[in-house]
């Protein structure tokens, strides 16, 4: 092929190609949580896990916001970065408190849910964000946010699970919320990637997150049904 | 192109992706990807008796682009991969139908 008619080159759809790559674990751990003969005791533990998960997202951004500004003269995807981060933290904020109050309506006392350890899977999934971002490129993080925003639950998921739990409307409602919101969110992020001046080193860093996250998520849920099946 | 032609099209492109992914399971053929990109691929689909025009251009240039840590956590993922092809999981290939995924993973 000639150089006239290669392919432009986009980084958010090769970010996106690779989640479709290694997501199905993950979209087979939610089928099967759902599907499970006693989804009403996993449900409470998957809140959990989720709350795990999402009471580190706007500490987590904030911390490669400061790192991308403080890279921001000298590296332009730092630059392109620490905008987007800074007004995505405003977005997710609170997230985190919405989760408490639905763990409140299937009877996890929130003081209950803040003073339990969180999950070795989620410290790995979570974990590993950090030191990419301290240690690397602050870039790494949006593997992790594609994964989380570009593949969100859909409503007859939502309403599947409601059905088959039985609990009210109330214990969905971050469900939901994230079910209306994450496309949106999803499609800008990958726009924003597609507008980097990523180096391949940057590129690849952004896939391993991407990868990783995948399969700390897919452990994590398997952990959850794992641990209710052996109680 | 007719509707049949493209469907036969996106066929062979469904085809030698997994074709691919699969050859990315096996460390021998994994190391040919990495040192030669297009030609391990090549090499993968030949085996098949595929050749690497049935993939679209642009996904060969995906491939191109894996860093070899990336094909190496590819290659761990094998049964991924493979769970991805036997249960028609979406392709890489945008231009191949598409059904939306959807997890209960959140921000």
């Amino acid at each position: 092929m000639s150089a006239a008619t290669a392919p432009a080159r986009s980084p958010g759809r090769d970010l996106r190609r690779k989640l479709r790559l290694v997501v199905p674990p993950l979209v087979d751990a939610g089928a099967r949580l759902i599907a499970h003969p006693r989804v009403r005791d996993l449900y409470p533990e998957y809140l959990f896990t989720s709350h795990c998960v999402i009471r580190a997202s706007v500490p987590l951004m904030e911390t490669a916001r400061d790192r991308a500004r403080a890279g921001a003269a000298s590296d332009p995807v730092c630059a392109l970065i620490a905008p987007y981060l800074e007004e995505h933290i405003g977005e997710e904020a609170d997230h985190d408190a919405w989760l408490l109050d639905d763990l409140e309506v299937v009877e996890r006392p929130r003081a209950e849910v803040l003073a339990r350890p969180p999950v070795p899977a989620v410290a790995a999934l979570v974990g590993a964000q950090y030191y990419w971002v301290l240690h690397h490129h602050p870039v790494a993080l949006l593997g992790y946010i594609g994964l989380l925003e570009g593949f969100p639950p859909s409503p007859g998921m939502i309403e599947d699970l409601r059905a088959r739990t039985g609990y009210p409307a109330d214990a969905f409602r971050t469900l939901v919320a994230h079910a209306e919101l994450d496309p949106r969110h999803g499609d800008e992020l990958f726009e924003l990637v597609d507008t980097l001046p990523l180096t391949p080193e940057q590129s690849a860093v952004m896939g391993l997150s991407a990868m990783h996250s995948v399969q700390m998520y897919a452990r994590a849920l398997e952990d959850v049904i794992a641990d209710v099946e052996g109680a | 192109m007719s509707y049949q032609k493209e469907g036969q099209r996106d066929r062979r492109a469904l085809e030698a992706l997994a074709i691919v992914a699969s050859a990315i399971g096996e460390p021998k053929a994994r190391q040919r990807i990495k040192a030669d990109r297009r030609g391990g691929i090549s090499a993968a689909l030949a085996r098949e008796k595929r050749e690497i025009s049935d993939l679209p251009e642009d996904v060969v240039a995906f491939f191109e682009g894996l860093s070899e840590d990336e094909l190496e956590t590819l290659g761990k993922l094998q049964e991924t991969m493979l769970a991805a092809r036997d249960k028609g999981f979406p392709s890489l290939a945008e231009d191949v139908e598409v059904n939306p995924l959807h997890t209960l993973a959140k921000l």
